[in-house]
């Protein structure tokens, strides 16, 4: 074997040339790459909708769901004023890739009608966990005050501990669970204190407490006043005034 | 030895898995079902082919003093590629092996490969080695799989061969086969089969074993 130069110069040009074309490497291949991992981003967003709008199969295709995701009635709206806009298209608009460029916080909804009578309102939800964003969706009932899914669509929490807020077994424990109560002061709550009542409590899971408890305290803020609380209102209107012109 | 002997010693001689007790720690946490355990036999093959054949060629222009930089910078930049690609053309299991694609990087049968193989010997060999290294690793992980996914469902892939008690069959399906622990009874049996077959595969023992004292009083 041949001594190898051990001169300073020479390992700088070693080293700068091998870091030079392994970082072209692996850009070039993120660059290429991410296009089509962003198409699969979409659908698995289309996934979680259709998850919480109702009850898609666990072996759906993939034309399937978008199939379910474009039935679904959609419209964008601005949480400040609780309004609808026209600005986007609601069944492409991505309220988290896209950065507003205009007054406003648009959110797209998602409506699953039966027979033009509202069956379920699919709400985007986010809030800090742990160590990341959580990024679920909402399903309520017509009564808009009753959960019937959540969905917790991406998160970057603790592999093996955290994830557990994606349990199907916990997260079925939110469907019926009522967000506010009669008076409607908001109740709903992740907890382990007995003293809220079953109709309001979801119990916080062992081993995730924190993320958990994120996720109780992200379902609270968006039905609060800096969340839905205008465009709940609105809805609610709309809908009252549609059961009376019939 | 030939370049066909450099396939073939790793795959049961030298097994990086059986012998060199190597990569354990993905051999336990991928090998619940098959279909995750193939796809990671793949990258691991693919980086152990791309890292022992770009260090083999650079062996000779490599300073000493940062030659394991330069490893690990290879290496890691491989297994980026490998982990773009799998969250492209397979999410599914992207989700499933999650953090493991990335411990790539610190898999001991690659830098082990490189610095203890690639770096004394020529591209043919190097990759010779790299492939018989890599099967023999998949060879592992995938009869692992195999024995997991079967006992603890039932099925492999999508195919059920024993109807579960579920599904009105006969079979109950074995809780212990879908927890990281069984993988390491299995491998434990693997390697204590292997070398009761293969004697010479016996290590010495490093410590004389002492009598228990209790027994010296009684």
């Amino acid at each position: 074997m041949t001594a190898i130069d051990e001169s300073v110069p020479k390992t700088l040009v070693v080293a700068v040339a091998v870091a030079l074309v392994c970082s072209a490497l692996v850009s070039s291949a993120v660059y290429l790459l991410r296009p089509m991992q962003a198409a699969y981003g979409a659908l698995e967003r289309n996934r979680a909708i259709v998850t919480a709008a109702g009850d898609l199969g666990a072996n759906a295709g993939d034309q399937e769901i978008v199939a379910a995701f474009l039935a679904l009635e959609s419209k964008v709206f601005d949480l400040r004023t609780g309004i609808q806009s026209d600005l986007y298209d609601a069944h492409t608009y991505d309220h988290w890739e896209t950065k507003a460029d205009l007054p406003g916080e648009y959110v797209p909804i998602y409506f699953k009608l039966d027979k033009a009578a509202l069956e379920r309102v699919v709400l985007p939800i986010h809030g800090k966990g742990m160590w990341s964003t959580l990024y679920g969706y909402l399903a309520l009932d017509a009564d808009l005050n009753t959960v019937m899914r959540l969905v917790i669509y991406q998160h970057g929490e603790t592999p093996g501990i955290g994830d557990l807020v994606q349990d199907p077994q916990w997260l079925a424990h939110w469907r019926g669970k009522k967000i506010h109560d009669d008076n409607g002061a908001l109740q709903i709550a992740v907890t382990t204190d007995t003293g809220v009542p079953n109709q309001h409590r979801v119990d916080s899971i062992t081993g995730a407490t924190v993320t958990s408890k994120a996720v109780g305290s992200m379902v609270r803020h968006w039905m609060g006043a800096n969340g839905y609380a205008l465009v709940i209102a609105q809805l609610k209107r709309e809908r009252d005034f549609e059961g009376e012109s019939q | 030895m030939s370049i066909f002997t450099h396939f073939t010693q790793p795959l049961l001689r030298e097994n990086p898995i059986t012998v060199q007790i190597l990569g354990l720690c993905s051999a336990l946490a991928v090998s619940r079902s098959l279909e995750p355990a193939l796809i990671m036999s793949l990258s691991v093959i693919a980086v152990l082919l791309f890292s022992n054949l770009s260090i083999s060629l650079l062996r000779h222009i490599m300073p000493r003093s940062i030659r394991l930089i330069l490893e690990v910078t290879i290496i890691a930049s491989a297994v980026i590629v490998v982990d773009e690609l799998i969250k492209t053309f397979a999410p599914d299991v992207s989700d499933y092996l999650s953090v493991f694609v990335g411990l790539i990087i610190t898999n001991c049968i690659i830098l082990g490969r490189a610095e203890t193989f690639a770096i004394h010997h020529g591209p043919l060999e190097s990759l010779a080695d790299a492939l018989g290294n890599g099967v023999g690793y998949a060879v592992i992980l995938i009869f692992v799989a195999l024995l997991r996914e079967l006992l603890g469902t039932g099925a492999i892939l999508d195919l059920q061969l024993l109807p579960t008690i579920d599904e009105g069959g006969w079979y109950r399906p074995n809780q212990i086969m879908s927890y990281a622990s069984s993988a390491f009874f299995i491998i434990g049996f693997l390697i204590w089969g292997i070398r009761s077959w293969r004697i010479e595969q016996l290590e010495d023992e490093e410590y004389p074993t002492t009598p228990a004292p209790y027994r010296e009083s009684a």
